[in-house]
């Protein structure tokens, strides 16, 4: 048996999935192109450390998107990795169905699926036990029902699982498992997919998940990357978990505080200060626009978003400034507009209490439609 | 709340002026642009502070910049007022600095005792007043009244005086700004029943992206279902392909062992049919030598050959018959010269009685004529009755009754009587005539034919008598009745003789037949050479012919035999052309095939057949035959060419289908439509919440306001239309009316005259006003100019309303006309009236 085995843990990858189009136009396409060069730089990552296989942990590809050319580029990558061994387990975006590309493809001969009918794959070179649990359909409220692990102890054994661990919503969750669960399977790693951000659910355990390669929208913040494992196995198992950041672009969600901004220069210098952190030409931000301003300034998002363009590799902007009506002093008149702003206020206040934002939202608006109809006899959008 | 001080540093065009105000009446009295506006502005401004900031959206400046002062001074100023309670507070503000504090009485800064706002600054205001900037200025300011400047001013009037009911705030319209929502809504969002608005278009959007992306979504699935099923033809091909080319190598082995087999069955039949065919010549052969000979001696029999077996026949019983009839004639001649010889004997018999030789009916004629007349001569001819005396008498009766017919009908005159009566005459006369003619001649004519033959035939019979020498008649008659019968005898043997010749006659026609028959058959056979012949020759011929027709059959016999071998013959050429797929007709060409057969047999059992056997899989199917091979080949390769047909026409369908993002694209821009959906809903949503607040804000408003804005409009319209209108209301459809104590019918404002709709408006935002400070601060009322447009009379009604207000508030009042303040005097007379000019 060899003493040692190096690796690399990817999952989520997610190829070919729709983006939501924010900011300018062929943005979804140069994601998708982003979610390549990272696969690549994965592969690469993989042959410059010279490791001695590559797990992927489910969400390789999107079942319902990808191409078919795509498909052959995968494979293509798989094959410049000369083979050494690529471990796939099917995840919820690319389940094992009755069409997978993971079924009918011909894949290189370096590629192992493991699926519910087979969920091992034994190397006996490297002496590495593999056994996934991964998704026969694209939706498993339970594990599905497979062919039990067989642990030897003279051997590496690695849990490729794709699925929600220790959720507190594991109810209707994607293959919900508890925690106990795996550590009693008693594998000396456990690579897991499905959840985009990084998270070591049990370090001493080896179970965690790398999270995506790739961020796929504002929910993804922070590094993306992969894990670089090196398992050692003598009396005991030492894991040596590195991890490498792959991702192309990172998303921001700014807060700017328009208060007191009259001016289109004052808002312009405002944004400007707000993406001064960042990387700009790079990244994809998303700006909420904050605080109060005068009902007579009213903010031109299109004229903005086209200036910010010019600079930025992709900016949204969330305009979430209100007018700068009086509303204490309105609520206080004794006339018809003091009775409508009690009462959208009370109506406000209900549902923040109730954490209905939606309704919050609503409100809200409806507040400022109406007192704007009010006073000034015409609403302006 | 009283003002007492006001106290101008700098503020528009007023510099550096301190006016001292009293609780009641106060009236600023100047011309036009004397001020008064400024004063009232510096006075919300002190209170409230000045807006800054741009232009405002109709282009007037801001306050801030509007009242900036014309001279140098400072723009501040200071503001002095005593609260209801009675508490004094001094407000000093600069404008520019946007600084303010405010004192009490005892000069304390309190400021800091304020809510303060960024914006806003130090809100004392709000909470000394009760009321917010906009509401101060909408309720305590009146300013002057357009109803006569142009014709829509009562409408004006109309519709600020429903604003107030309906909103407490005469420049704002619920009814406007429910239609600016609905509008806004319309435009912004649209409705159910819109087609054209943004919403409807994002929906018809949507409803286009979302089946796109179905479609794409279904093609993308049949690529993959596609793809799976190409990968399955395709693992099918290789393995048709590998199973074809293995029985492709099977047939060809076995192709070549039935080869072998069937060159050598080829062989083997070739040299049988060799075999069977050089024995079948010799014997043909041998056939041929033997026909030869009996050819040679049917030449010799050939005499016969024209002969038949029934010839043979016919000889034999010519023979036997001619022989027959030979005897029969030598019978013939014997029997005739009996009969010559009786014939002579009778003919000399009858020669002695040659009388009788003659004709004997005369001679009989004659003897019977005697004979009767001596046996009748004694006959009675009388007693025989006569038929013509009968007819006589007949005929004379019809002759008589005739003529009595005659002569009755002559009598009568009947001229049909008359007529048969002479026929009848005529007729019965003739047949008398006849009667009587035909009795008279017969008793004549017999009496002499008897007698005179009678003489005669006696004569005659006397002299035969004589001549045959007898005597009486008797005998005379037996000698002739002897010699009939001699006659009689000779003609019968004459009769036999004549037979006989003919019987002999026709023997010898037969003889001379079959003797020329036998005579021909000898005669041709060269057996004689005269027409006589003996039964030996007969014998001869017969044996020669037997010879021949032996020797005939035997010939035809042994032809047969040639015949059927010669058949047998061409067969077996038939059977080796058939075998060897071309015609021959020769032992040599058979020879030579079976050569040329032999030597390809050779050759193909030694050709290599390695190429066969090393293909894998081959033992499996060692059992099976060529056909068997052949059958599963065809199968394979039809099954072959279906695989290849569907792998064809899937890749062609597959590389039709878009290999793209263009369902990526569908998805993202569904969700974009979603999304903007769900803003535009929300957004509809906001709006149907706005409106439906708004409602029920009015309904609020109504139903808490108006029934003490009623009232008191009520008790101030009364007052000042001295008691001729006492009540103002609102209906269900807010509009309006006023009520007249003298006329039940209800009128709107608008069917008022110019100063009675003045006078309600100032009766409405005096009550308003009233509403509200209810509970609060009695505020100072400003009044802008508002009787321009009243006459004198209404002008006293509404100073009287305000010198009984002026008790308990504060009124200041801006006037241009000397002619308001002197009526100020006059109303307010015994009160303290505090007038400034400006």
């Amino acid at each position: 048996m060899k003493s040692s085995v190096s690796f690399i843990h990817c999952a989520d990858i997610h190829l070919d999935v729709p983006f939501s189009t924010i900011g300018k136009e062929g943005f979804s396409t140069k994601r998708r192109k982003d979610l390549k060069k990272t696969f690549e730089k994965i592969v690469s990552t993989a042959i410059e450390h010279d490791i001695d296989f590559l797990i992927i942990s489910g969400d390789l590809y999107e079942h319902e998107y990808v191409s078919r050319s795509n498909i052959n580029w995968l494979n293509d990558q798989f094959k410049r990795l000369n083979q050494m061994p690529v471990v796939i387990v099917p995840g919820n975006h690319d389940p094992y169905v009755k069409n997978s590309w993971y079924r009918s493809y011909p894949w290189s001969d370096n590629v192992h699926i493991l699926t519910t009918e087979n969920p091992e794959y034994i190397n006996e070179e490297l002496s590495v036990y593999f056994y996934g649990i991964g998704f026969n359909t694209f939706y498993q409220e339970t594990l599905p029902e497979q062919k039990k692990p067989v642990i030897l102890q003279d051997r590496f054994n690695i849990c490729l699982f794709h699925g929600t661990v220790d959720m507190e919503f594991t109810k209707g969750a994607y293959n919900p498992v508890d925690l106990s669960y795996l550590i009693d399977l008693d594998f000396d790693y456990y690579a897991l997919g499905h959840f985009h951000s990084k998270k070591d659910v049990d370090e001493e355990k080896g179970i965690a998940y790398p999270g995506s390669p790739e961020p796929l929208g504002f929910d993804e913040k922070g590094e993306h990357g992969v894990f670089l494992v090196q398992l050692c196995k003598g009396d005991t198992v030492e894991r040596e978990i590195k991890f490498i950041k792959t991702q192309q672009r990172a998303y921001h969600e700014v807060d700017v505080n328009l208060d007191g901004i009259d001016s289109l220069d004052g808002l312009e210098k405002k944004l400007d200060s707000a993406l001064e952190p960042y990387e700009r030409e790079k990244d994809i931000f998303k700006l909420n626009l904050k605080g109060r301003i005068s009902p007579d300034f009213h903010i031109d998002l299109e004229r903005i978003n086209d200036k910010l363009d010019e600079t930025c590799f992709t900016v949204k902007l969330n305009d979430l400034t209100r007018p700068m009506y009086n509303l204490e002093e309105l609520a206080e008149e004794r006339t018809l507009t003091g009775v409508f702003v009690r009462k959208m206020q009370e109506k406000i206040d209900d549902a923040h209490k109730n954490d209905q934002t939606k309704e919050k939202d609503i409100f809200e608006k409806a507040l400022y439609l109406g007192l704007e109809a009010l006073m000034d006899g015409t609403v302006d959008m | 709340m009283k003002i007492k001080k006001i106290h101008i540093d700098g503020f528009g065009k007023v510099d550096n002026r301190l006016f001292t105000l009293q609780p009641g009446m106060n009236v600023f009295y100047g011309h036009n642009e004397s001020g008064k506006s400024t004063v009232q502005s510096f006075i919300k401004g002190m209170f409230f502070g000045l807006k800054g900031g741009r232009k405002s959206r109709d282009g007037a400046l801001p306050p801030m910049r509007q009242y900036r002062p014309w001279i140098h001074n400072a723009y501040s100023g200071k503001l002095e007022y005593e609260l209801d309670n009675g508490s004094k507070y001094r407000v000093t503000r600069n404008f520019d600095k946007n600084t303010i504090t405010v004192e009490d009485e005892f000069s304390n800064n309190i400021t800091g005792s304020f809510p303060a706002a960024k914006e806003e600054g130090v809100k004392f205001a709000e909470q000394h007043i009760g009321l917010t900037e906009g509401c101060f200025e909408r309720t305590v300011f009146i300013g002057q009244m357009q109803s006569v400047i142009n014709s829509d001013g009562k409408k004006v009037i109309a519709e600020r005086l429903t604003n107030i009911k309906q909103t407490g705030d005469e420049e704002v319209s619920f009814q406007k700004a429910i239609e600016t929502l609905k509008d806004a809504q319309l435009t912004h969002v649209g409705s159910e029943r819109s087609s054209t608005r943004p919403l409807n278009i994002i929906n018809s959007d949507l409803e286009k992206t979302t089946q796109k992306k179905e479609q794409l979504t279904k093609l993308h699935d049949s690529s993959m279902d596609i793809f799976f099923e190409l990968e399955q033809l395709q693992k099918q091909e290789i393995h048709l392909k590998d199973k074809l080319k293995m029985l492709n190598a099977l047939k060809a082995k076995l192709a070549k062992g039935k080869e072998v087999d069937r060159l050598t069955n080829v062989c083997e039949s070739l040299e049988k049919c060799h075999e069977q065919l050089v024995e079948i010549e010799n014997i043909i052969e041998k056939k041929q030598d033997e026909l030869n000979i009996i050819q040679s001696h049917l030449k010799a029999q050939q005499v016969y050959k024209d002969y038949s077996r029934k010839d043979s026949d016919d000889m034999v019983s010519d023979y036997a018959n001619y022989k027959l009839l030979y005897k029969e004639l030598d019978g013939v001649k014997v029997e005739n010269k009996e009969n010559e010889d009786a014939i002579k004997e009778l003919k000399e018999e009858l020669d002695q009685n040659s009388i009788f030789s003659q004709d004997t009916t005369k001679m009989d004629k004659v003897i019977q004529n005697v004979l009767q007349y001596k046996r009748g001569k004694n006959i009675d001819v009388e007693k025989q009755p006569q038929p013509s005396s009968t007819k006589r008498w007949i005929a004379l009766a019809g002759l008589l009754i005739g003529i009595v017919i005659t002569i009755m009908s002559l009598i009568n005159a009947n001229v049909l009587f008359t007529v048969v009566g002479i026929a009848i005459c005529l007729v019965m006369g003739v047949v008398f005539v006849t009667a009587l003619k035909s009795s008279g001649e017969g008793k004549i004519k017999e009496k002499s034919t008897e007698e005179l033959e009678y003489e005669d035939n006696s004569k005659l019979l006397d002299n035969w008598m004589i001549e045959a020498k007898v005597d009486n008649i008797h005998d005379f008659i037996r000698l002739k009745n002897m010699v009939e019968d001699k006659k009689q005898r000779l003609k019968g043997l004459y009769d036999k003789k004549e037979r006989l010749e003919s019987k002999g006659q026709v023997i010898q026609n037969s003889m001379d037949i079959s003797k020329d028959q036998i005579v021909q058959k000898l005669t041709s056979t060269n057996i004689i050479d005269s027409p006589s012949f003996e039964e030996e020759d007969v014998q001869k011929w017969k044996t020669g012919l037997e010879t021949y027709n032996h020797l005939s059959q035997d010939y035809k016999d042994k032809d047969v035999e040639k015949s059927t071998l010669t058949q047998k013959k061409g067969s077996l050429y038939r059977e080796a052309s058939v075998i060897l797929g071309v015609d021959v007709n020769t032992l040599k060409e058979i020879e030579e095939k079976i050569n040329e057969k032999r030597q390809a047999l050779e050759s193909l059992e030694n050709a290599d057949d390695n190429g066969a056997m090393a293909v894998e899989g081959l033992a499996t199917y060692e059992d099976l035959t060529l056909e068997d091979v052949e059958l599963q080949r065809r199968r394979v390769d039809e099954e072959l060419s279906k695989v290849s047909l569907g792998i064809n026409t899937l890749s062609t369908r597959l590389e039709n289908i878009p290999d793209d993002e263009m369902i990526q694209q569908a998805y993202e821009k569904e969700q974009e439509l979603k999304e903007d959906r769900e803003e535009k809903v929300s957004l509809g949503k906001a709006f149907d919440v706005a409106i439906e607040v708004l409602s029920e804000s009015s309904v609020q408003i109504q139903r808490d306001y108006s029934p003490y804005l009623n009232e008191k409009m009520g008790s101030i319209i009364k007052s000042i239309s001295g008691g001729k209108y006492e009540d103002v209301m609102a209906d269900d459809s807010l509009t309006l009316n006023v009520q007249s104590p003298d006329n039940a019918e209800k009128v709107i404002p608008e069917q008022l005259s110019s100063g009675t709709a003045d006078q309600m408006y100032f009766a409405l935002r005096l009550a308003t006003v009233l509403l509200v400070e209810k509970d609060g601060e009695t505020l100072p009322l400003f009044l802008d100019e508002p009787f321009v447009q009243y006459d004198e009379e209404r002008i006293k009604n509404v100073l009287q309303l305000l010198k009984t207000e002026s008790e308990k508030r504060q009124i200041i009042f801006f006037t241009c006309k000397k002619r308001e303040v002197e009526l100020v005097n006059q109303i307010f007379e015994g009160m303290d009236v505090n007038i400034t000019n400006l």
